[in-house]
């Protein structure tokens, strides 16, 4: 549409019970290897929607499928999970609420692997947003890096924080606006010492999985955040205070 | 069923001049960076790289009120990778220490967005679509007023504006110039389309191939909390869209779940355009 807008091609598209909006910079690319792109993402909600009784993920939780024999990108998600188990010390897990439910990293997994599909089709500027993770590809324009506001969890009208950089990948995990939705995979109880947790840095997979641990540690949430290297993040608590990891503190 | 009528159409502004800004500085931040955009869209983005090049993250300006520029304005980057980057916010064009609500707004600087938010009605803000591009989105997106006739058909086109005032809303003097050629606005409604949590269509205009206005022709919600949803929804994806084509932010992270029903109808209706 467009045409003095830095935007080449915009595509939205409701999934996994969100929607993902996908905003192209130049060069532009055809719609074709798009559209295979987000059919894919239909796909691989298919395979792990928690909603579906047919998708793989339905089929472990009954007893139906034996992990093992599960696809290999199922086996890859368990296997990346388990992972991130380990590295947050627990507090991301498959198992949060004692069933197998790997969605905190499906989701994440998916908008940064259908962006490098999408990259590797030519669109090597673009950012892909699925129900506000996102993972930037390239630049904004050239010499821009890409800007991503940060929601304000108790104000919706106004941005706390804007992350910027190029091949950015940013995550946010709260109770904003779908109330209590993580738990604490050590009581199985609800988190509500934050407001939310942004994690930002190359890989939205693993941003999105921090952002979902660290929020259900609570407090301890800016001890865990200001040990990892390569990614940067700021927390807002319930009573409106915030943090920012010690990269940005030093830097500013 | 309970129904929501929510019309941005001219009074974004007014809407936006009803939001109020907080202060939240993370502890240790010493940027003090001014706000001049819609309401919480920092009008000046500080960028500071660090060790890689992706994972800045600065805090957004705390507006000292609507109108928001005021304050100094410090970044620096300080490794190979680090850029710092400013938006055209008002920022560069608010003299440090200048009183709040004190905005003086160039043609095409993205400031729009900040003058609309602090008169409160949406009047005067020069430039508009077809202005100097980056101006466009935060510009004429709150402010609106060359172009769109709905939102303030007596601002004259072009015209420029320099907004003083102590307290907010500002004073405006508008003094017209000459004004552009007209340009054509197109109005366009997307479908409404129905999600669980209620229906939303929205109207988008179109001044040029800029959007300069968005507007909930819908918004309704079928409970009492997602009818508080919406509310609250409503001017954040408003911003987000118009900031796609403004030079300040390109997307918003955080939950939006109310975003399913506006991006279809928005979809649908920038089809037609």
């Amino acid at each position: 549409m467009a045409d003095n807008s830095l935007t080449v091609l915009r595509r939205v598209e409701p999934c996994m019970g969100t929607v993902f909006s996908l905003d192209v910079r130049a060069p532009a690319i055809e719609g074709a290897p798009v559209d295979e792109v987000l059919a894919w993402l239909h796909q691989v909600d298919a395979t792990f929607s928690t909603y579906r009784a047919d998708s793989e993920i339905s089929q472990i939780r009954r007893g139906d499928l034996d992990p093992a024999d599960a696809s290999p990108q199922v086996t890859e998600i368990l296997r990346r999970c388990a992972e991130l188990e380990r590295e947050t010390d627990g507090y991301f897990s498959a198992y949060a609420d004692g069933r197998l439910d790997p969605s905190g990293l499906v989701k994440g997994w998916a908008i940064e692997e259908a962006s490098d599909r999408l990259r590797s089709a030519g669109a090597v500027n673009h950012n892909l947003n699925g129900g506000g993770d996102v993972q930037c590809a390239g630049a904004a324009a050239p010499g821009r890096p890409w800007r991503i506001g940060v929601v304000d969890p108790s104000d919706p009208a106004r941005l706390l924080a804007v992350v910027a950089g190029e091949d950015l990948a940013v995550a946010t995990s709260g109770t904003a606006e779908r109330g209590a939705h993580v738990l604490d995979p050590h009581t199985r109880a609800p988190v509500t010492a934050l407001a939310s947790v942004t994690v930002a840095g190359r890989h939205l997979a693993t941003a999105d999985a921090y952002a979902t641990a660290a929020f259900a540690m609570g407090e301890a949430a800016p001890g865990w955040l200001a040990g990892l290297s390569e990614y940067r993040s700021f927390v807002v608590r319930t009573d409106g205070s915030t943090w920012a990891s010690p990269g940005f503190a030093a830097d500013a | 069923m309970k129904r929501v009528l929510i019309s941005i159409l001219g009074t974004v502004a007014g809407m936006t001049a009803l939001l109020s800004f907080k202060t939240h500085a993370p502890a240790g931040a010493d940027l003090g960076l001014p706000s001049a955009g819609l309401p919480g869209v920092p009008g000046s983005t500080a960028t500071i790289g660090g060790t890689g090049a992706a994972g800045a993250v600065a805090p957004a300006g705390s507006g000292t009120g609507p109108a928001g520029a005021s304050g100094s304005n410090r970044s620096r980057a300080n490794s190979t990778a680090a850029t710092v980057t400013q938006a055209p916010g008002a920022s560069r064009h608010a003299a440090p220490g200048a009183p709040a609500g004190s905005v003086h707004t160039p043609a095409g600087t993205g400031a729009g967005g900040g003058t609309g938010a602090g008169g409160g009605t949406g009047a005067g803000t020069r430039g508009g679509a077809g202005g100097a591009g980056s101006g466009s989105g935060g510009g004429s997106g709150a402010g609106s007023t060359s172009t769109a006739p709905r939102t303030s058909p007596s601002s004259p086109a072009g015209g420029p504006t320099h907004t003083t005032g102590s307290t907010p809303p500002a004073q405006h003097t508008t003094t017209a110039a000459p004004p552009p050629p007209p340009p054509v606005s197109h109005t366009y409604t997307g479908q409404a389309v129905r999600t669980r949590y209620g229906t939303v269509q929205v109207q988008v205009t179109m001044t040029g191939s800029t959007i300069t206005n968005v507007s909930f022709v819908q918004l309704s919600a079928t409970d009492s909390r997602s009818q508080q949803i919406n509310a609250n929804a409503g001017p954040i994806l408003l911003q987000q869209t118009l900031a796609a084509q403004s030079a300040q932010i390109d997307g918003v992270s955080g939950a939006t779940y109310t975003t399913q029903g506006y991006e279809q109808s928005l979809q649908s209706a920038l089809d037609q355009a």
